[in-house]
């Protein structure tokens, strides 16, 4: 099932969790949004090595909304973050083959894509209940706004991978992140491996070379 | 009046699924939850489909492999994180019972649903829903008490409808009120099914469960044989049994001329089926003429053939004696009924008679 709003952006879905993806031509197809606890979540509930304990220690640096009673002041809260980059590859296997962090130079491409794209209007009618109800509440509170819609702004600071290391990019409301960043600009660089950041999640591509 | 043929089959009872915590907050509790998980399919009625999942895992596993598994369970879903969804999403309509420890925390995202309403979260030592209002939480104190509550099993039936008199019915557990209107009742049975013969029109039952009400129309068919009160006592119900020589000919007496001898004091009896002389024998109810029936209570039918007059018990509070026509047992006497097609009403009318004809050689009456 795809969906057209533009001839440069299809959405479609993904197999494993029914979130909407976005293919983008001579890019890739990488996920609308985020990663949210939602989808991480069915990871968990299917691999046996995380736990109560693990999940924990992620909710307390971010704790977890749900998309029932989400709110425009609190919508970062569905997104899973905290996570270290080791955690955030095991998903990314599970996730479908060849699904990895966006690279810096994908992602400043794709930013200023969506920046200039009109927004999707409809979803994939297939799409799981949760991720339509994010949908909905996404639109409400981005308006019109593409890039705000796809959280490239107003969402997380966003693993990417930087040569053979990684650092993040975003622009967070100044709730989650009170320093204002320019995301094509401002990388955050020094995310230490022990620390479970708040504010850093993150979204995956299957880039064109797979495809 | 119409006549119907009524079937009440097997009232459904919900499933129960039976959700187990092996996650981590649950890990100090799981010799209880397993200990509760045994009490709940041993003491949940045979009937009542059960299914058996872990928190966050949607495969079912098979309750009959419990006792040699139970422990490579626990260990497979331990690191699974508490979850909800995974399960939900796969029930339509069931009762569940999740018993553990320690918060779920996708619960929040099931509040609004319909399914919620019927989780019941067995509290082992901390609270699996934490604030939130959903489902019923029961604390570990309390699981004994509430077993038998936990598949929302039937409570009673109720069984009405316009101008509805039942005539004959198969499970004894059922029996109509001597006061009001007619229904047909049963509570405490261990089978609800029942077949009906009735007068009557838009005949519904009314389930009344631990957790709501459920009201269904039943189907009735037309059955002109069993509407035929000679052919549905002679089919249906308990056997004949002979009365004893000297029991027949009192019968045979008191049909003909309207009286009889006590054969013990020699009073002489007109209308009834027992001698008052209550200064001999003894007994202000008075002396049954008829030892064999001295047990029964309620309606007898009587059959006069060549061989012998034999009996049978009357199972059923009510017995159709004619078109339109039945005899109500009150308690105390039975009195004649007949619908008036004008009022659309049943209206009683006299008492039945010591000997009502039913057909050739056949009687009906109180004792």
């Amino acid at each position: 099932m795809s969906h057209s709003s533009d001839t440069t952006i299809r959405v479609t879905l993904d197999e494993k969790t029914h979130f909407p993806l976005v293919t983008i031509k001579d890019i890739g197809t990488l996920t609308l949004w985020p990663i949210t606890k939602i989808q991480f979540e069915m990871y968990i509930s299917q691999v046996n090595q995380y736990g109560d304990t693990w999940y924990d220690e992620i909710l307390k640096c971010n704790p977890r909304v749900s998309y029932q009673q989400v709110t425009k002041k609190n919508y970062e809260q569905l997104f899973i973050s905290g996570l270290f980059i080791e955690e955030v590859h095991s998903f990314s296997k599970w996730f479908g083959q060849g699904f990895r962090i966006l690279t810096v130079d994908e992602y400043t491409k794709i930013y200023r894509l969506m920046e200039s794209q009109p927004s999707i209007t409809a979803p994939p009618n297939d799409m799981s209940y949760p991720a339509k109800k994010i949908w909905g509440k996404m639109r409400e509170f981005s308006k019109n706004s593409q890039i705000k819609f796809s959280l490239m702004q107003d969402g997380l600071i966003e693993y990417v991978s930087s040569r053979e290391s990684f650092e993040g990019r975003g622009a967070p409301r100044s709730n989650i992140l009170p320093n204002a960043l320019n995301p094509l600009t401002d990388p955050v660089k020094k995310i230490k491996s022990e620390d479970r950041l708040n504010y850093l999640g993150f979204r995956l591509i299957r880039g064109i070379r797979h495809e | 009046m119409a006549e119907q043929f009524i079937e009440l089959n097997n009232p459904k009872f919900d499933t129960v699924v039976i959700i187990l915590d092996a996650s981590e907050s649950a890990e100090k509790d799981r010799s209880t939850i397993v200990e509760f998980a045994k009490k709940i399919f041993q003491k949940t009625p045979a009937d009542v489909e059960k299914r058996l999942y872990f928190l966050s895992n949607p495969q079912e596993y098979d309750i009959e492999k419990f006792e040699e598994n139970i422990a490579k369970w626990l260990k497979q879903n331990s690191k699974n994180g508490s979850f909800i969804t995974p399960i939900l999403s796969e029930i339509k309509n069931a009762k569940i019972v999740i018993i553990g420890s320690g918060i779920i925390y996708d619960l929040e995202d099931w509040t609004t649903s319909e399914i919620s309403k019927k989780i019941i979260f067995v509290k082992i030592s901390e609270s699996m829903r934490g604030d939130l209002k959903i489902g019923t939480e029961i604390d570990r104190d309390s699981f004994d008490g509430q077993l038998s509550n936990l598949h929302n099993r039937i409570l009673s039936v109720k069984i009405g409808g316009n101008g509805f008199v039942p005539y004959y019915w198969d499970n004894p557990d059922y029996s109509i009120p001597y006061e009001g209107d007619i229904v047909l009742e049963a509570s405490k049975s261990k089978n609800f099914s029942v077949r009906i013969v009735a007068f009557g029109e838009n005949i519904k039952a009314s389930i009344t469960k631990v957790e709501g009400t459920e009201n269904i129309s039943l189907i009735a068919t037309i059955k002109p044989d069993l509407f035929d009160s000679i052919h549905l006592i002679e089919n249906y119900g308990k056997k004949w049994e002979k009365l004893e020589n000297d029991e027949e000919t009192t019968f045979r007496k008191h049909i003909s001329s309207g009286k009889t001898v006590c054969p013990k004091c020699g009073n002489t009896i007109s209308g009834a089926l027992k001698c008052n002389n209550n200064s001999v024998h003894g007994s202000l109810l008075g002396r049954p003429i008829y030892e064999s029936l001295k047990k029964i209570k309620g309606f007898i039918i009587f059959k006069d053939g060549p061989d012998g007059v034999y009996y049978k018990q009357y199972t059923s509070n009510i017995v159709k004696i004619g078109n339109g026509t039945v005899a109500i047992n009150k308690r105390s006497k039975a009195v004649i009924s007949r619908y008036d097609h004008q009022s659309k009403k049943w209206v009683e009318h006299e008492d039945l008679p010591t000997y009502f004809p039913l057909a050739e050689g056949y009687y009906v009456s109180f004792v």
